[in-house]
């Protein structure tokens, strides 16, 4: 088998579009304000970043803690504890999403933001 | 095989689905690679990818569609269903065209198979969650699709070239 001309360009072009949309996304987050809660597309609840704290979610299927600034979500009844495995989050536009439970975790706002 | 009898034709695509189906089991045992929603080697694409050039496209929906059918029945949901099936169906179409112009290799067709069905199983997600939140994960669906289908473009690319079967093209 052997490569071809065609090839190259194809992962090159993949390979920019990749780094085009990295830095899109980047130069546009910085440190959020507050945690929105998202249960089937619809905003629920929302949480100041700067008060620590542990809060179960969307009737306890997922619990969520809030540290120094940082999300991260500590349990959830779905089998595939993705949510969990995605760490912590803090820029504006990050996100932990639950799919299995349809909860989304979104970083918004900006520090010193009052306002939720 | 070529021209070969009605039966042994359902009994070749029969076994590749099955295989298909197999690759897509022994993948769901492993834990994921990569923390986000979507993100897998993707297997079962080798089997589609060898369907494709060994078959031809008509089969290599069939073997696609009745693997993601039977893959949710079995082991998914009805949300599992509606992400891999248009996963399946857009990548599927991509690599058609790809393979088509002529001018690509194994790899590379494989490559965009994917990259589409990460793209096409993240647009649905936003789709169903109604968020658009999931477009924070564009860079990392591009860059493990990139390296998924290289990887399952090589397997694919060398059973192509061994396995003594050949019924379109």
């Amino acid at each position: 088998m052997k490569f071809k001309k065609a090839d190259l360009i194809l992962v090159a072009f993949l390979l920019i579009a990749t780094a085009l949309s990295f830095i899109l996304i980047r130069a546009n987050s910085t440190d959020g304000a507050y945690v929105t809660v998202w249960v089937e597309g619809a905003p629920t609840q929302k949480y100041r970043l700067s008060k620590n704290g542990t809060y179960v979610l969307n009737g306890g299927t997922n619990t969520m803690v809030i540290q120094d600034g940082k999300v991260h979500m500590e349990d959830a009844d779905c089998p595939d504890k993705l949510c969990i495995h995605m760490g912590t989050i803090s820029y504006t536009g990050q996100a932990i999403i639950c799919l299995p439970n349809k909860l989304v975790l979104t970083i918004e706002g900006v520090p010193g933001e009052t306002d939720l | 095989m070529r021209g070969a009898s009605k039966a042994k034709r359902i009994a070749y695509l029969s076994v590749i689905t099955a295989l298909a189906m197999v690759l897509s089991y022994l993948e769901s045992l492993f834990p994921p690679l990569v923390a986000v929603p979507g993100v897998k080697v993707g297997l079962a694409n080798i089997a589609v990818v060898f369907a494709l050039y060994k078959l031809g496209f008509s089969q290599a929906c069939t073997v696609s569609v009745l693997r993601v059918f039977l893959v949710s029945v079995l082991f998914g949901s009805a949300v599992s269903l509606s992400y891999s099936g248009a996963g399946a169906v857009v990548s599927l179409l991509g690599m058609f065209f790809l393979k088509r112009t002529g001018v690509f290799s194994v790899p590379a067709v494989s490559i965009s198979g994917a990259v589409l069905h990460n793209l096409a199983q993240t647009a649905i997600a936003c789709i169903m969650l109604d968020t658009s939140v999931l477009k924070y994960y564009i860079p990392v669906l591009l860059l493990t699709g990139i390296a998924a289908g290289v990887v399952i473009g090589l397997v694919a690319a060398v059973l192509i070239e061994r396995v003594d079967v050949q019924w379109e093209q």
